[in-house]
């Protein structure tokens, strides 16, 4: 059966279909909120949660076909509504955690380039959620602005202006790292 | 850049092979709350009690091994408006049990429902799951219906002969017959001195959740071949027991 057929039948309250569309759609579901989230934890607790709203209102959703952007939407919110209760969110690891085991498994070159991402990832963790959850949808789902927009429930202007913001923020974050804090490289 | 960032991050986490059970019983507790408070309509009376009868069998607190089952919980929908061929049974819940057209007694076959039940643990991790398959059977020219339900479980859950009595044996299996009267009462309802002495002396159960205040007797007979557990009975069917007896045999009868 394809998606919409899936989502038809979950609908009639089949709970076969309802497992397979969650066998298709768990891994993006969870990787996308630990995105959000940075605490995996969290992020199991929050996609437990979508999926049994999901299945529990899914008979609310009149067009099958849309049901990409609206899981993605309830995904979303009940991530957002998780992390406005736990304030404070820490990254599973720290940089410097990151950068004592690559000096143990990894050479300088490696460790380099996992310390930028590393370093991008806790300024994209820093921006608000808005900004935060359009660049997730964005550059890992590979949603459409137009997709990002009915997720978000805003003007397609204002996702293109999101993501302008939150890449020209993070672009200032890292020139500011490196001004103020010299880059720590071990040599293996 | 940031695409990278984000496939990296990712890559630290997947889904655990937990997690669907994990949704399942939640869901299941959901509807259970959702079935408890919804108001019923009379004409939706019979499906709450055949859903219902499903479950008496089934023992509020379970002790398996290290993990104390505090409910088994349950979802059922509607599959079949016709007599369900058995490849389509088969396919559906991923088993076969014995099942029939016709019982004694005039009672015809008119729907169907296939349904999952779970045992879980305080804090609503599953234990044991069941699949089960409930046939629904009408009486010719009369109000009267019973249901026969099929679950597959370990047969260490099944609890025969708890809460229930030994009756007859038939073809080597024993038919375990239960007999109660139930109060079914609306979610608001308050209980009055003379039901808690009721209640407490063992005469009646009492149920929350339909739309009106009613007492009807709740009859079922179940027996086990295998690792499948089969309830047959109804409520405010009013059915001698032999009459119960009859339909059992006719399933352990049918190929």
């Amino acid at each position: 059966m394809d998606e919409i057929e899936l989502v038809k039948a979950v609908q009639q309250g089949n709970m076969k279909a309802f497992e397979d569309l969650f066998e298709s759609d768990k891994n993006r579901a969870i990787k996308t909120v630990y995105l959000m989230t940075g605490h995996k934890q969290m992020a199991e607790d929050i996609v437990q949660e979508a999926f049994t709203t999901c299945y529990l209102s899914i008979g609310k959703l009149k067009k099958p076909e849309c049901f990409k952007t609206w899981f993605f939407k309830l995904l979303t919110r009940t991530a957002w509504r998780s992390i406005k209760k736990e304030r404070s969110l820490v990254p599973t690891e720290t940089i410097s955690e990151l950068i004592e085991e690559a000096h143990l498994i990894e050479g300088a070159k490696s460790l380099e380039s996992r310390y930028e991402y590393e370093a991008l990832y806790e300024q994209i963790l820093r921006l608000d959620y808005p900004l935060q959850t359009t660049l997730i949808l964005y550059y890992y789902n590979e949603l459409t602005v137009k997709e990002i927009a009915k997720v978000m429930g805003c003007f397609e202007g204002t996702v293109k202006s999101r993501l302008y913001t939150a890449r020209k923020r993070l672009k200032l974050h890292l020139l500011e790292q490196e001004e103020t804090e010299p880059r720590k490289v071990v040599r293996v | 850049m940031i695409k990278k960032v984000f496939i990296q991050k990712a890559d630290e986490i997947e889904a655990k092979d937990v997690l669907l059970s994990q949704i399942k019983a939640r869901i299941y507790e959901e509807e259970q709350k959702h079935m408890s408070s919804k108001k019923f309509s009379f004409k939706n009376k019979k499906k709450l009690i055949t859903v219902m009868v499903s479950c008496l069998a089934l023992v509020s607190i379970t002790v398996i091994g290290s993990s104390i089952g505090k409910a088994w919980i349950g979802h059922s929908s509607l599959r079949y408006s016709s007599f369900p061929e058995q490849a389509v049974v088969q396919k559906d819940i991923g088993f076969l049990p014995k099942y029939v057209e016709s019982l004694p007694g005039g009672f015809n076959f008119f729907m169907g429902h296939v349904g999952e039940n779970a045992l879980v643990d305080d804090v609503n991790r599953p234990i044991v799951e069941a699949k089960s398959l409930s046939l629904g059977y009408k009486q010719e020219g009369a109000d009267k219906q019973v249901t026969l339900s099929a679950e597959k479980m370990p047969e260490q859950y099944m609890m025969l002969g708890e809460g229930n009595t030994l009756i007859d044996t038939y073809k080597d299996t024993s038919l375990y017959y239960y007999e109660k009267m139930y109060k079914f009462v609306p979610e608001s309802y308050e209980l009055t001195e003379e039901d808690q002495v009721a209640l407490e002396s063992g005469q009646i159960e009492v149920s929350f959740g339909t739309d009106e205040v009613f007492v009807e007797k709740v009859q079922y007979l179940q027996w086990h071949e295998g690792d499948i557990l089969y309830s047959i009975g109804g409520s405010g069917i009013d059915l001698p027991v032999e009459d119960l007896v009859a339909m059992a045999q006719t399933i352990i009868d049918a190929e």
